[in-house]
C-alpha cells in the first residue's frame, strides 16, 4: 500500500487511512449488531438460567484439587446405568439440531455418545454453545449414564449414552483442522452418498502426525507395537537373557562401510550404529551368556520402499549355545511364538480395531515353528516355475512367492529358512560342517517378508581372519572385532529384528511408515 | 531340264546316319571326377569299422533286452505300467519329500502312526508335530505321538511327515506340493497315497488286491466314519464276515485296508462291542509291530 504514498513507509496514505476508518466503523457496527442480537436472544429467552452449566473454563494452572473423580470412557456400560459421572474427553463431533445436540466424546480409542435436550435446566443458549465448540477440543462433561434401546453403531460404547448436564471446555482446538479424524480413520474404498468417501493420504497424515495418531486405528497400532516390545522382553527374560545397552555412536562402520551416517565428533568423525552386532558379541565374549537389546538402529540407505526406514528400533539378541546352533533357532522361534500367542490372546481388541480400517487375514503360526532348509525352498520355487540357481540368494519377489507357497502347504505365516548358501552371507558366518557350500545361517519370515537374519558366528579368531581374507576384507579395519575373540569365546549365534516390520507384518499393513510413530526416511526428517 | 521329276536327280546319302554311328549324348552339363571314388581307394576306415561293430553290439543288446522284457511281461501282466512307475520312484529326488497332514485334535488320526511305521521300513523318515494357531491347547499324548525314536535332520531324511494339529472340520487334509495339487481329504485317501509311495507299482503288480483294498477303504470312509449308526453296524458285519474267511482284509498280509479300517473302527467307537472275528483281527493288529505306536494312542 506504500506504493501510492509519496511519504513512503512512515505514514499511511490518505486512502489507506480512509479504508482503516471504514473498517473500524464496520467492526463497530458488527459488534453492535451482535450485542444487539445477543441481547435480543436473551430478551426473548429471558435470563440464561443455564449459564453456570457451560462455558470455557479458566486455564488449569493447578489452582485447586477438586474432589471430582473423572471416569474413563471405556468403563461406561450398562453396569453403571443411571449414575452421574464426570468425563474428560475430546469432542469428536457435535451436531446441533434446534432443541437438541448430539456429541460424540472420544478418549483414546473409545467413544461414547452424549446428548443435550433443552429442558428446565438446559437452555437453548447452552445447546448453541455446545454445538459451536471446535472439534478436537478437550472438554469436561457431567452426565447421567443411560441405557439406549438401540445399539449405537458409530461408538465403541454401544449400550449407553450420556445425558449431559454440564459442559466445560478445558482446552480449545483451532476450528480448522488440517485433516478430519473421520477421514483419517476411514477404510479405503468406502462409499459415501454414492461417491468415493474422502480419505487422507500418507504424506498429509505424516505432516500432521499428532492429529493422525489420534485415530482409533493408530491408537491401536501403537499399543500393539508396545505389546511387541513388552512380549519380546518377557519372552527373553523368561529364557534367562540379560538386557544390555550398546553405544549408538561408534568409531567404525559395523557391517561393511556403506550405508552409515557420519556425525562430527569433536575434532574427528564418528558413525551412527547400523546394528549392535559387534557389541552383542562382545557381551557374549564377556560371559553374559544370553543378551538382548532394544534400541535405535540407523541405515543411510537411500531406498524409498514400503519396508525401509533410515532409523528404526532394533530388537537384537545373541546367545551362547552348547553344541548345535539349532539351540539358537529354537530359542528365537519359541520367542516369536510367545510374541504371536501373547498378541493373539492379550490384544484381540486392538488387532480387531486395526483390521476394521486395514482388513487383513489373521496371523497364523505353528508351534513349534516350521523350519525348512534352503534347498527345500529352492525346490518349492523351482516346482512353481521359478528359474534360479541352487546357491542364488532369494530375490524379494521370490521371497514373497515362497511365503505364499509355504502358506499354501503348511498354513503358516511364520517360518524359518535354514542353511543359506555360504556365498550370500557375511564373512563372520559359520560354514556348514557337512557341505562347504552352505552355512549355519537362517532367515525368518512373516507373511513372506524377511524379519530376522541371523547365524552361528565364527568365534575362532584364526578362522575368522581366514574367512575375512577370503571375502577380501582388509584385516586392519576389523582388527578390534577379531581381537575380541582372542581371549576365548563360547560358540554363539543370534539375530536382529526390526520392530516396526514385525508390527507391520503381524497386522498385515502395507507400509512401515504406519508403524513408526515419527518415521525417518530419505525424504522425511520432520516432524 | 527334264520334265521327268523322278525320284530324284541325285541320290544323296544322308549326312548323318543315327542308326549306324552311336552318338553319345551328355547326361550332365559338366563332368567331374567322382568324389566318393577316392575313399574307395583308401580301403576301409578303422573308425568306421569300430562304429559298425558298436552299432551291432547295441542292437544285439537291445534285442536281448527285448527278449528279457517279453519273458518278464509274460510272467507279470500288465507290463506297460511298470516302466512308468519306475520313473515315479526316482521322483522323490534328492530334496526331502515333505508330506503335510492337518488333523483335528478332537479326532486323532490313528492310522497315521501305522502308515508312518510302514514308510519307515522303506525310507529314511523324519516327523514333526506342530500346533496351528487355530488350536489353543493340545493333550500331551498327541504332542508326543511321533516324537519317539531318533530324529533325522532334514538334510538326511528322504521323507518327512509333518503333522499339524489344526481346527479342520471334515476329517484330515493332506498337502504335498502346493502349486500342483488341491488338498487331499480323508484318512482313506491319505492311505491310498502312502500305499503308492511305498510301492510305486501298486496298481500294476496286483490289480486284484489293489481293488480289494480300495473296496475296504471305501467301506471305512462311507460306513464306519461318515455313516449313520445303522450303516456303521452294517459295516462291522461286513468286516466280520470277511474276517471269518481271511486273516487280513486284503491279501495274505497286512495292508492299508487293515490300517484304515482299524483306525475307523476305533474312531467310531465300535471296537469294544465288535463281533468275534473282528475282535480276533483287532487283537492281531494290536500285536503287530507296525501298530505299537498307534495302539498307544488308543489305550491312552
Amino acid at each position: 500500500m506504500s506504493e501510492a504514498s509519496p511519504a513512503g513507509e512512515g505514514a499511511p496514505s490518505k486512502k489507506a487511512l480512509k479504508k482503516q476508518q471504514k473498517e473500524a466503523e464496520k467492526a463497530a457496527k458488527k459488534a453492535e449488531r451482535q450485542a444487539q442480537q445477543a441481547a435480543d436472544a436473551e430478551a426473548s429467552e429471558g435470563e440464561d438460567y443455564a449459564k453456570d452449566r457451560y462455558g470455557v473454563s479458566r486455564m488449569v494452572q493447578s489452582h485447586e484439587k477438586p474432589d471430582r473423580k473423572l471416569v474413563k470412557v471405556s468403563t461406561l456400560n450398562s453396569d453403571v446405568a443411571d449414575q452421574t459421572v464426570w468425563v474428560r474427553a475430546r469432542l469428536h463431533t457435535s451436531r446441533g439440531k434446534g432443541k437438541q445436540c448430539f456429541v460424540v466424546l472420544r478418549q483414546q480409542q473409545f467413544t461414547v455418545q452424549g446428548i443435550l435436550n433443552v429442558n428446565e435446566t438446559i437452555s437453548k443458549a447452552m445447546i448453541k454453545f455446545t454445538s459451536g465448540v471446535a472439534k478436537e477440543s478437550i472438554v469436561d462433561v457431567e452426565g447421567v449414564v443411560a441405557v439406549v434401546p438401540q445399539k449405537i453403531e458409530s461408538c465403541t460404547q454401544q449400550d449407553v449414552e450420556l445425558r449431559l448436564q454440564r459442559f466445560y471446555v478445558i482446552s480449545q482446538s483451532v476450528p480448522r483442522l488440517p485433516l478430519q479424524i473421520e477421514d483419517a480413520s476411514r477404510p479405503k474404498g468406502e462409499e459415501e452418498e454414492g461417491s468415493q468417501a474422502p480419505t487422507v493420504n500418507q504424506d498429509t497424515r505424516l505432516d500432521n502426525r499428532i492429529l493422525d495418531l489420534r485415530t482409533q486405528t493408530n491408537q491401536a497400532i501403537f499399543r500393539v507395537e508396545a505389546a511387541v516390545c513388552q512380549l519380546f522382553r518377557e519372552a527373553l527374560r523368561k529364557r534367562d537373557f540379560v538386557e544390555i545397552h550398546t553405544p549408538k555412536i561408534i568409531s567404525a562402520a559395523s557391517e561393511g562401510g556403506a550405508n552409515v551416517f557420519t556425525v562430527s565428533y569433536f575434532k574427528t568423525n564418528a558413525y551412527l550404529a547400523q546394528s549392535p552386532q559387534l557389541y552383542k558379541q562382545m557381551a557374549i565374549a564377556a560371559d553374559f551368556n544370553r543378551v538382548f537389546t532394544v534400541g535405535a538402529v540407523f541405515r543411510a540407505e537411500d531406498s524409498n520402499t514400503h519396508r525401509h526406514l533410515c532409523e528404526f528400533v532394533g530388537l537384537d539378541l545373541e546367545m551362547a549355545f552348547d553344541y548345535h546352533y539349532h539351540e539358537v533357532t529354537d530359542v528365537i522361534g519359541g520367542m516369536f511364538n510367545d510374541i504371536f500367542r501373547g498378541l493373539r490372546d492379550r490384544f484381540p481388541t486392538e488387532i480387531a480395531m486395526v483390521n476394521k480400517q486395514f482388513p487383513a487375514e489373521p496371523f497364523k503360526f505353528l508351534d513349534p515353528p516350521l523350519r525348512l532348509e534352503f534347498p527345500e525352498g529352492v525346490k518349492m520355487l523351482k516346482d512353481a516355475g521359478v528359474e534360479m540357481g541352487d546357491e542364488d540368494d532369494l530375490s524379494t519377489p521370490n521371497e514373497k512367492l515362497l511365503g505364499r507357497l509355504v502358506k499354501a502347504k503348511y498354513d503358516t505365516d511364520f517360518y524359518i529358512l535354514d542353511k543359506y548358501p555360504l556365498a550370500v552371507r557375511p564373512f563372520y558366518t559359520m560354514p556348514d560342517p557337512n557341505n562347504p557350500k552352505y552355512s549355519n545361517s537362517y532367515d525368518m519370515f512373516m507373511r513372506g517378508e524377511e524379519i530376522l537374519s541371523g547365524a552361528q558366528r565364527i568365534h575362532d579368531p584364526e578362522f575368522l581372519s581366514e574367512r575375512a581374507k577370503h571375502h577380501g576384507i582388509d584385516l586392519e579395519t576389523i582388527k578390534s572385532y577379531i581381537d575380541s575373540f582372542r581371549f576365548g569365546a563360547p560358540p554363539h549365534g543370534g539375530g536382529g529384528i526390526g520392530m516396526e516390520r514385525v508390527v507391520m507384518l503381524y497386522l498385515g499393513l502395507d507400509n512401515i511408515r504406519k508403524t513408526s510413530m515419527f518415521p525417518r526416511d530419505p525424504k522425511r526428517l520432520t516432524p | 531340264m527334264t520334265q521327268k521329276n523322278g525320284p530324284g536327280m541325285y541320290k544323296v546319302e544322308p549326312y548323318y546316319d543315327f542308326n549306324r554311328i552311336p552318338v553319345e549324348l551328355p547326361t550332365c552339363m559338366f563332368k567331374m571326377a567322382s568324389y566318393l571314388e577316392n575313399s574307395e581307394n583308401n580301403q576301409e576306415d578303422p573308425k568306421l569299422i569300430e562304429l559298425e561293430r558298436r552299432q551291432e553290439h547295441i542292437l544285439q543288446e537291445l534285442k536281448s533286452l527285448e527278449n528279457e522284457v517279453s519273458t518278464l511281461a509274460s510272467k507279470l501282466k500288465p507290463s506297460a505300467d511298470v516302466i512308468v512307475t519306475r520313473q515315479k520312484d526316482t521322483a522323490l529326488g534328492s530334496v526331502i519329500h515333505d508330506i503335510v497332514i492337518y488333523a483335528n485334535p478332537a479326532q486323532p488320526l490313528l492310522s497315521l502312526g501305522v502308515l508312518y511305521e510302514m514308510l519307515k521300513v522303506n525310507y529314511r523318515c523324519r516327523s514333526s508335530v506342530h500346533i496351528h494357531s487355530s488350536v489353543k491347547s493340545l493333550p500331551d499324548r498327541l504332542w508326543s505321538c511321533f516324537s519317539n525314536g531318533v530324529e533325522l535332520s532334514r538334510g538326511e531324511a528322504q521323507i518327512s511327515l509333518t503333522l499339524i494339529w489344526k481346527d479342520v472340520s471334515h476329517g484330515p487334509i493332506m498337502m504335498v506340493a502346493a502349486p500342483s495339487q488341491s488338498p487331499i481329504h480323508g484318512e482313506a485317501n491319505i492311505a491310498r497315497y502312502v500305499a503308492r509311495l511305498l510301492n510305486p507299482g501298486y496298481d500294476a503288480t496286483d490289480p486284484v488286491r489293489a481293488t480289494t483294498v480300495d473296496h475296504w477303504l471305501d467301506l471305512a470312509t462311507s460306513s464306519l466314519v461318515n455313516g449313520s449308526s445303522k450303516e456303521k453296524a452294517a459295516g462291522v458285519r461286513a468286516l466280520n464276515s470277511r474276517l471269518g474267511r481271511c486273516e487280513w482284509l486284503a491279501g495274505p498280509s497286512i495292508s492299508v485296508a487293515d490300517v484304515v479300517c482299524w483306525s475307523a473302527l476305533h474312531g467310531a467307537g465300535q471296537a469294544a462291542g465288535a463281533p468275534a472275528n473282528v475282535q480276533k483281527w483287532l487283537k492281531a493288529c494290536a500285536g503287530h509291530s507296525l501298530f505299537t505306536m498307534a495302539s498307544g494312542l488308543v489305550t491312552a
